[in-house]
């Protein structure tokens, strides 16, 4: 599996919304995307890609784009 | 409700308090015989998806927790189980004669819970340090206190509750990404402690965030030939008093730990459940002090009340 694809499963698996949503996800438009849910998908993003977010990396990550950028700080090819 | 590797990743990351709210809402669509109120403090409570999505099983009485606990003994009195929760400050002192003649004397089936107890309110300071809350509650006739080591014992804590007799204080310590200590689903019944390490040398009895910590100081100690065992007292009243003894034999020292003061907790209740031992090792007291602490960041404020890995294991070389 690709690290998009990795990075895909993980949206659908933490805010458990379907596949064809998870790249237009953002906070505003996904209903379980709370701080709950924003806390959980960082806790299945972290074991999948064996990382830790930085706090201010927690606070900016609030779409699919934006967490494709954070796995780039973190070296993984995505 | 399943208990799997991802749930034990998540409730970690969460944290004691978020995992509180998060497991009631997994526990509300398989039971419907309790209700959740809060005292304007729902979404620090992990509950917001509870309130939104459930708004027929969860009140918020607003920033009155006496009204809270007053509210949760009579709906209680019908049979349900209520949880209720606030701050372990407010919940346990601003409420204190709630619970102790509505909830307690009534013996109803509420479940208090101090969430931010000990010093995880950090720059917060005194007005929101949970220090003795423990202790007081203690004190209350027919209240059982409980205080899991990690968010999966948060989990098996609220629902082993749900059918357990009487009022409860749940204390909750401990801040967001809190290491587990178990990495399974496990036996774990209110009241009896559960030995994690064994080791011939020193007794350690720790209870909430303090388990792990003591896990990785018995580590450690065991590299200078000290070694140690450790039990997760989790039930602070009733106290498991068999699980002391049976592991007293031979030991040159009882250490108990606690995000608590050192007065009326854990230290104090084992302190008074061996005192007819006639035949016992010394007890170190480790906790926080009896006085109004410093504020700083909950791993600096561990570290400077001698709470850390590495402060226990100190305190524990000198002391034996």
């Amino acid at each position: 599996m690709s690290n998009i694809e990795k990075l895909k499963e993980a949206f659908v698996e933490g805010l458990e919304i379907p596949m064809e949503e998870v790249e237009a996800a953002t906070m505003e438009s996904v209903d379980k995307w709370d701080s709950i849910g924003q806390m959980s998908l960082v806790a299945i993003i972290e074991e999948a890609f064996g990382i830790e977010f930085e706090p201010d990396e927690v606070m900016q990550f609030t779409s699919f784009e934006a967490g494709k950028n954070i796995l780039k700080n973190h070296d993984v090819e995505i | 409700m399943e208990i799997s590797k991802k749930n034990i990743i998540v409730w970690s990351t969460l944290g004691q308090r978020a995992t509180y709210g998060q497991v009631l809402f997994e526990l509300a669509k398989e039971r419907d015989d309790f209700f959740v109120m809060s005292a304007d403090v729902g979404t620090s409570s992990g509950l917001k998806r509870f309130a939104e999505e459930l708004p027929d099983r969860y009140i918020n009485t607003g920033i009155a927790e006496q009204n809270l606990v007053s509210i949760a003994s009579g709906m209680a009195k019908e049979g349900t189980t209520v949880f209720v929760s606030s701050f372990s400050t407010f919940m346990s002192m601003r409420a204190y004669e709630q619970l102790r003649v509505d909830a307690a004397y009534m013996h109803n089936k509420v479940r208090a819970v101090g969430i931010v107890s000990g010093v995880s309110a950090a720059y917060q300071g005194n007005t929101h340090f949970g220090l003795e809350d423990a202790a007081v509650m203690r004190c209350i006739p027919d209240m059982t206190v409980v205080e899991p080591a990690d968010c999966l014992e948060v989990f098996k804590t609220v629902q082993a509750s749900l059918d357990y007799d009487g009022p409860m204080y749940i204390r909750l310590t401990g801040v967001t990404r809190m290491p587990s200590v178990y990495k399974q689903d496990y036996d774990f019944e209110i009241g009896k402690g559960i030995k994690l390490a064994d080791g011939e040398d020193v007794l350690i009895v720790a209870t909430g965030s303090m388990v792990y910590n003591c896990l990785q100081a018995a580590k450690k100690l065991a590299e200078y030939g000290i070694n140690c065992s450790v039990i997760n007292m989790h039930t602070i009243k009733p106290l498991d008093k068999n699980i002391l003894l049976e592991n007293l034999a031979g030991k040159k020292l009882v250490v108990t730990v606690e995000e608590h003061i050192t007065i009326g907790g854990l230290g104090g209740a084992v302190a008074e459940a061996l005192a007819d031992v006639k035949e016992k090792p010394a007890q170190v007291l480790i906790g926080l002090p009896n006085e109004f602490l410093k504020s700083a960041s909950y791993t600096e404020l561990l570290d400077h009340y001698g709470l850390s890995v590495d402060k226990i294991v100190c305190r524990i070389k000198n002391e034996f």
